[in-house]
C-alpha cells in the first residue's frame, strides 16, 4: 500500500507508475498521492525524473505501466495547472491582460475571463501591479504573476517548478507567503519541485526524494528526518583554512563530512542542547583553526545529502 | 481563440515600439528612398556625370560638345585641357562616371589614325560607358548629321567604290542640315506599351510593390517569432493546448500577420500616391486588394514556417534575416529583376517576392486581365498552403 494512502482523499494519485521516452524508462515504479490543502515538495538531482513526473501529472505523457488518477475538469477550467520554471508570460501584456488571455485561451468568455483573472491576481497578491506590463516588473513580481496565471479557474492541483529560482531573499519570502496563503485559500493540492532547501523546509507538508526515477523516500519532513537522524544534531564547522591530511583523517574518523566549501565540515552528534561543548571535545585536540561552529536540527538538505550518499 | 491569439499579437505590436516602427514606419520611409533611387536610374532622370576633354578645339568638336550639353539627362564636366591619363584619373576617382576624350577633329579624318573619340570608362561602372557611347552616337546622328555623312563618304571614297565626281554629287545633292537627323528618328520611335495606364510614375508603383514584398516578410517574421517565445518559455505547454487549440493559436497569428501586411501595403501605396502622385485606376482597387491579401498571407505563412523551423529566437533572427534578404535580392525587391543576369531572373521565380511583385504590378495595370493574375495569385495561394501546413506540422511535433 502506498504511504500516501495513509492520508486518503488524494487529488491526484500515481500507483506503481513507470514512464519514459521510447525504451528509456525514466520513472520506475513510482507511487505518490497528492492531497488537498497540502504542499508536497519534491527534490532530486538533475535527471532524476522530476520533469517527467510533471509531464505525467499534467497528462502530457502517458505512463508505460501503472495507473494515474487525475482530477476531472471543471466548469472553470482545467483542474491541473503548471507553473513552469521560466516566466511563461507575454512580456508586452500587463499582468491582468496575461491572466485574461490565458482564461480566454482556456475557453472562458470575455466577462468570465475578467472575473477569473481578477480572482487569480488576488490569490497571488498581484493586484498592485496588475496593470503594469510584465516586462517592467521585478523578478519577484514576474514569478508571482507566473503563479497567478496558473490560478485561473482555481485548479485542484497546482504544480510549481522551481518557483523561487533567480530572485532575492525578500522576493523568495514573499512568494513563500503567497504559496502558503494559496494552500489555505485554494484548498488545492500543491506540488513544488525545487532544489531550494530553504523553500522545502519552509513550505513542505510532505517531502519526496526522487533519485534515478525512483521515489526513495516520502512523507512528513519531521518523520523522515527523525527516522534518518534520530535525535542527532547537525554541527557545522567552518574553518579558517582547510585541514591538513592528519586533521582530515581524524575528522573523517569522527564521522564528519566535508561540505562543498573546502573549509566546511559537517558532523552529526547526539547530545543535549546544553552539552554542545562536551560533544565537541574530540575535535578540540585536533588543532583546527575554527572560525565558526553552528548547531541545528538536521533539515531536508541534510536528509537529501544522506539519501544521495545511499543512492550512490 | 483565434481572436484571442490575434489580440495578443496586436497588443504586443502596439507596445513594442521597435516592432511598431518596423511594421508601419520603416516601409514607407524605405519605399521613399528606394523609389527616389530607382525611379532616377531607370527613368528619365538619369544623371550620369560625363567628363570631356577636347584636345583639338576644332569647330566641329565644339559643336559636338554643345550638342551634348543640350541633353539635360547628363551632367558634364568640361576640362579645358588634358589627356587620356588625366581623364582616366578623373574617372577612377569618381569625379566623373565616364570620360570622353576628343583627340581628333571629327570633321577631318586622318587615314590610319585612331578614332577621334575615346571613351574612358571605369570598370566598376560599365553601364555608364555604354550609355555614354549611345549618347554620342545619337547626338552625332541627330545633331551633327553632316559630320557623320562626311565621314561615311570619306570612307566610301577611300575604298574606291565611287569616283570623286560621284562622291561630290552625293555631297552636293544630299546635304543634311543640323537637327534634320540622319534618318534615325524616321527609323526609331518610342511609344509607351499599349494599355499601360500607369506610364506616369508607373515605375514608382513597381517599387511600391517591391518594398511591400520585402517588408511584408520582415514584419511577418518579427511577429512570428512570438511563436518561439511561446514554445520556449513554456506558455504553450502550461496551457496544455490540444491539437485544436494549437491550430487556433497558429491561425490567430496567421490572421493577425496577414492583416498587418495588408495595412503595410496600404500605407506604402498611399505614400506612393502622396509623395509621387503614383496612382492606379479606382476600378483596379478590388484586384489590388486581392493581391495584397494573398501577398500578406504568403508572407505570414512563410514567416511562421521559418520560425517554426528554429529552436530559439536568436537562431530565428539569424536565419530569417539571411533568408529574407536573399529572397528579396533575388526576387526583385531591391533591384528590378530585368536588370539582373538572365539566369538570376529565372531563379527569381522561385521566390515569393517575385510573385508578390508580379501580383502587385499586374493588379495596377489597366490592361492586365484577371486571367493574367491567376498565375501569381495561384502561386501565392500555394505558398500559403504549403508553408502553412509545414508550420503546423513543425509546431505540433515541437509542442505536443
Amino acid at each position: 500500500m502506498p504511504e500516501s494512502d495513509l492520508y486518503g482523499g488524494s487529488v491526484a494519485r500515481l500507483d506503481h507508475v513507470s514512464a519514459g521516452y521510447g525504451a528509456n524508462a525514466v520513472l520506475k515504479d513510482l507511487s505518490l498521492s497528492l492531497l488537498p490543502g497540502e504542499i508536497t515538495v519534491l527534490m532530486g538531482p538533475n535527471g532524476a525524473g522530476k520533469s517527467t513526473l510533471i509531464r505525467v501529472l499534467t497528462g502530457v505523457l502517458k505512463p508505460s505501466s501503472g495507473s494515474v488518477t487525475l482530477p476531472e475538469a471543471t466548469d472553470t477550467g482545467p483542474p491541473i495547472r503548471w507553473v513552469p520554471q521560466e516566466i511563461a508570460l507575454y512580456p508586452w501584456l500587463t499582468a491582468r491582460e496575461n491572466c485574461v488571455a490565458f482564461a480566454r485561451i482556456g475557453g472562458a468568455g470575455r466577462q468570465a475571463a475578467r472575473a477569473l483573472a481578477e480572482r487569480a491576481l488576488v490569490l497571488a497578491d498581484c493586484t498592485a501591479i496588475a496593470d503594469q506590463p510584465v516586462s517592467r516588473l521585478s523578478g519577484g513580481y514576474k514569478r508571482r504573476v507566473n503563479i497567478a496565471a496558473a490560478l485561473i479557474g482555481e485548479p485542484k492541483l497546482l504544480i510549481l517548478d522551481e518557483p523561487t529560482v533567480g530572485i532575492d531573499r525578500d522576493a523568495k519570502q514573499a512568494i513563500a507567503r503567497t504559496i502558503l496563503s494559496l494552500k489555505a485559500s485554494l484548498g488545492a493540492a500543491i506540488l513544488i519541485v525545487t532544489h531550494d532547501f530553504d523553500d522545502a523546509d519552509a513550505l513542505a507538508d510532505r517531502a519526496g526524494f526522487l533519485f534515478g526515477g525512483r521515489l526513495i523516500a516520502s512523507g512528513r519532513p519531521a518523520d523522515l528526518i527523525h527516522s534518518a537522524f534520530g535525535g542527532q544534531k547537525r554541527i557545522e564547522l567552518n574553518l579558517t583554512r582547510p585541514p591538513d591530511d592528519r586533521q582530515r583523517a581524524a575528522l573523517l574518523a569522527l564521522g564528519a563530512q566535508p561540505t562543498l566549501i573546502d573549509s566546511g565540515w559537517v558532523l552529526f552528534r547526539v547530545f543535549d542542547d546544553w552539552a554542545m561543548a562536551e560533544s565537541l571535545a574530540p575535535i578540540q585536540g585536533l588543532g583546527l583553526d575554527i572560525a565558526e561552529v553552528k548547531m541545528r536540527n538536521p533539515g531536508l538538505e541534510a536528509l537529501y545529502s544522506r539519501l544521495a550518499e545511499s543512492a550512490e | 481563440m483565434i481572436l484571442v491569439s490575434a489580440w495578443i499579437m496586436l497588443l504586443a505590436t502596439l507596445r513594442d515600439r521597435a516592432a511598431l516602427i518596423m511594421s508601419f514606419v520603416l516601409p514607407p520611409v524605405l519605399f521613399a528612398v528606394f523609389a527616389a533611387i530607382f525611379s532616377g536610374t531607370s527613368g528619365t532622370e538619369l544623371k550620369i556625370k560625363v567628363g570631356i576633354v577636347d584636345q583639338v578645339h576644332s569647330a566641329t568638336n565644339q559643336r559636338l560638345i554643345e550638342a551634348l550639353q543640350a541633353d539635360h539627362s547628363f551632367r558634364f564636366i568640361i576640362a579645358p585641357s588634358g589627356d587620356a591619363a588625366s581623364l582616366g584619373d578623373t574617372v577612377r576617382r569618381g569625379m566623373a562616371d565616364v570620360g570622353l576624350l576628343l583627340r581628333g577633329d571629327l570633321a577631318a579624318p586622318v587615314a590610319g589614325a585612331a578614332p577621334p573619340i575615346l571613351i574612358v570608362e571605369n570598370s566598376a561602372r560599365p553601364l555608364a560607358a555604354s550609355i555614354a557611347g549611345g549618347l554620342v552616337q545619337r547626338t552625332l546622328s541627330e545633331k551633327l548629321p553632316d559630320v557623320v555623312l562626311g565621314r561615311v563618304l570619306g570612307d566610301i571614297q577611300s575604298s574606291g567604290a565611287l569616283t570623286d565626281d560621284e562622291i561630290g554629287a552625293i555631297a552636293q545633292k544630299f546635304h543634311p542640315r543640323p537637327d534634320d537627323g540622319l534618318g534615325l528618328e524616321a527609323m526609331i520611335q518610342r511609344q509607351v506599351a499599349e494599355g499601360d495606364g500607369t506610364a506616369h510614375n508607373g515605375n514608382v508603383l513597381y517599387y511600391a510593390g517591391a518594398v511591400v514584398a520585402v517588408f511584408l516578410l520582415f514584419a511577418a517574421v518579427h511577429g512570428a517569432m512570438s511563436l518561439l517565445d511561446e514554445l520556449n518559455t513554456g506558455i504553450i505547454e502550461r496551457l496544455r493546448l490540444g491539437a485544436s487549440g494549437l491550430a487556433a493559436l497558429l491561425a490567430g497569428k496567421f490572421c493577425y500577420l496577414t492583416l498587418q501586411g495588408l495595412i503595410q501595403a496600404v500605407i506604402v501605396y498611399l505614400s506612393a500616391y502622396l509623395l509621387y502622385g503614383a496612382a492606379f485606376a479606382p476600378s483596379r482597387l478590388g484586384i489590388w486588394l486581392v493581391s495584397c491579401v494573398l501577398a500578406a498571407a504568403a508572407a505570414a505563412a512563410s514567416a511562421l514556417f521559418l520560425c517554426a523551423l528554429c529552436r530559439s529566437r536568436k537562431q530565428a533572427e539569424t536565419l530569417t534575416t539571411f533568408v529574407v534578404l536573399l529572397l528579396s535580392a533575388i526576387g526583385g525587391s531591391m533591384v528590378p529583376r530585368y536588370l539582373m543576369p538572365p539566369w538570376f531572373q529565372e531563379i527569381g521565380w522561385f521566390t515569393p517576392n517575385a510573385w508578390m511583385i508580379q501580383g502587385f504590378d499586374l493588379a495596377v495595370q489597366p490592361s492586365a486581365r484577371l486571367v493574367d493574375l491567376l498565375l501569381p495569385w495561384g502561386i501565392l495561394a500555394g505558398i500559403v498552403l504549403v508553408t502553412g501546413a509545414g508550420s503546423w506540422r513543425t509546431v505540433r511535433s515541437a509542442a505536443l
